[in-house]
């Protein structure tokens, strides 16, 4: 394999990511008319004028960066320890305990994306309070759904670059199959959405009025985003680690199962926004 | 015009934001450089196939490793648990690694010198040898390639996004200044009778500072910006 193709799949490890995030924003533009007041997190900065939209498009990076950064830092962190707990409490079973760690990325991934979503509407929420003409005439639940889905899609990239190299990877080392492809072509597609999705999910009960209902909504749809994100891990793990069914069956009937369960969170999603409220709602819901 | 408040403000945020994505830039050539790398160098490795039968249940494979490369090698198989033995002849023909293990078998270790390296591979409990899924390959990080790419690319990128952040930070500072107030010209005589000074920077705004309207006809004053008095 020449210097060519690797330097050709390099360019598309970065690459393919940052297409996939720019075609779902701009889908999710279209789709939803407010999140282009809000997007990308001019919230607190749009009355401000031409500075304010240059701080604000210099700020875009900083805070993926930081959101990515710090959510895959914890992510890490946890699941390598639960790792290594499952491997001493599983000790013998390679399969319990590939699954239970495959399993376990639900939770632990949806916490710490959730986690730095709240940072970031905590910052924009200190701004509202001290500039509170700012908050006029917005919608601020539809506001923490699109931080949740900024922070997941932040996270999302990083992952999959991450997965991308190790498709490519493989890619390199072995002849063109379904099975060689296929992690790419679903990272390609859901990779950087799935996961803006999720902590989208995660993120309904930030924007809500009383502290009942921000406990309330959190509590439900990070159970929902979470209980998504295991299934969809643990599919994967149950099809490679138990099923007798192998090639490309496999490979198709874990694909059905994983679009579904992904079309299933899209329309929770769908739901959680058009039940929140008109666009030009008056400080919370 | 002589350069106001506001200026300054956004000539610091264009530049902020400017350096900002390019500090993005830098990163994600910094990435895809080291990326590039690695697949070139896994390119070069070997696959199950590259093996050939020497003798029952013995396969074996060589390649060329630079000397203090990594070795990475990773032997997996869709039922775990099966049984062999990789042993690794060095350029000169001796022993220089032997590992009895069961897949999935996933772990790097280090070249000493340069040359041809020997992997011979033994089932030891008579199964299929193509069941199992092998890569191997070395990669090494030269001092070059660390310093003139990554490492370098590296120290732009943090450059980078610092001055940036520090520049966005300036300028959000200087957009939140206290600006200068002005008054309406005989406001300093109706002090307490319930006018409120009005500030001059929201021009184009409906609501003013302090969350009250203020529509321009009200104020129809023409020496309303004769006089400036600080607050």
């Amino acid at each position: 394999m020449s210097l060519a193709v690797s330097m050709l799949f390099g360019l598309l490890v970065v690459i393919l990511p940052f297409i996939s995030f720019s075609v779902w924003a701009l889908l999710f533009m279209s789709l939803f008319p407010y999140s282009r007041k809000t997007f990308p997190l001019s919230i607190f900065l749009k009355e401000w004028g031409a500075t304010a939209k240059f701080i604000s498009l210099g700020l875009i990076p900083l805070f993926l960066l930081a959101s990515s950064m710090i959510s895959a830092g914890i992510s890490i962190v946890l699941e390598l320890g639960f790792a290594l707990v499952a491997s001493m409490v599983f000790a013998g079973d390679t399969n319990i305990t590939l699954m239970t760690v495959l399993m376990s990325a639900g939770p632990i991934e949806e916490s710490a994306k959730l986690l730095c979503a709240a940072l970031i509407y905590m910052t924009v929420f200190l701004i509202w309070k001290k500039r509170p003409q700012m908050a006029k005439r917005r919608n601020r639940v539809k506001d923490g759904l699109i931080i949740g889905l900024l922070a997941g899609a932040s996270f999302g990239l990083l992952e999959s670059i991450l997965y991308m190299f190790s498709g490519f990877n493989t890619l390199i080392s072995r002849p063109l199959t379904l099975s060689t492809i296929d992690p790419l072509i679903w990272r390609f597609t859901l990779g950087v959405s799935l996961h803006a999705v999720y902590t989208g999910l995660a993120s309904a009960g930030l924007g809500r009025s009383t502290l009942m209902k921000k406990v309330a909504f959190t509590s439900i749809f990070l159970s929902a985003a979470t209980i998504l994100h295991s299934l969809n891990n643990g599919i994967q793990g149950y099809f490679t680690l138990y099923s007798d069914i192998e090639g490309i069956t496999q490979i198709i009937i874990t694909d059905i199962i994983q679009f579904g369960l992904a079309a299933s969170a899209v329309v929770l999603f769908i739901v959680l926004w058009k039940t929140s409220g008109p666009d030009q709602g008056e400080n919370g819901n | 015009m002589k350069g106001s408040q506001k200026e300054k403000g956004g000539t610091l945020a264009r530049w902020g934001a400017l350096l900002t994505w390019l500090s993005i830039a830098a990163l994600l050539l910094s990435a895809m450089v080291f990326v590039i790398y690695m697949l070139d160098q896994t390119s070069s490795g070997l696959v199950e196939d590259d093996f050939k039968e020497i003798e029952g249940s013995t396969w074996r494979s060589e390649m060329h490793i630079e000397e203090y490369s990594t070795i990475s090698i990773s032997i997996t198989s869709k039922d775990d648990d099966v049984s062999f033995t990789l042993r690794i002849l060095d350029p000169s023909d001796d022993l220089y690694e032997s590992y009895t293990d069961t897949t999935p078998m996933i772990f790097d270790l280090s070249a000493g010198e340069s040359g041809s390296y020997q992997f011979l591979l033994t089932i030891d409990n008579g199964d299929d040898f193509k069941d199992l899924s092998i890569t191997i390959y070395s990669y090494s990080f030269g001092i070059l390639f660390m310093c003139c790419g990554v490492s370098s690319l590296g120290l732009v990128f943090m450059a980078l996004i610092i001055t940036g952040f520090v520049l966005l930070m300036v300028a959000i500072y200087q957009r939140n200044r206290r600006p200068k107030v002005l008054l309406r010209p005989d406001a300093h005589f109706q002090q307490g009778s319930g006018y409120r000074p009005i500030r001059n920077n929201y021009p184009d705004q409906e609501v003013g500072p302090y969350g009250y309207r203020y529509p321009p006809q009200q104020y129809q004053d023409p020496y309303q910006n004769s006089r400036r008095f600080d607050r």
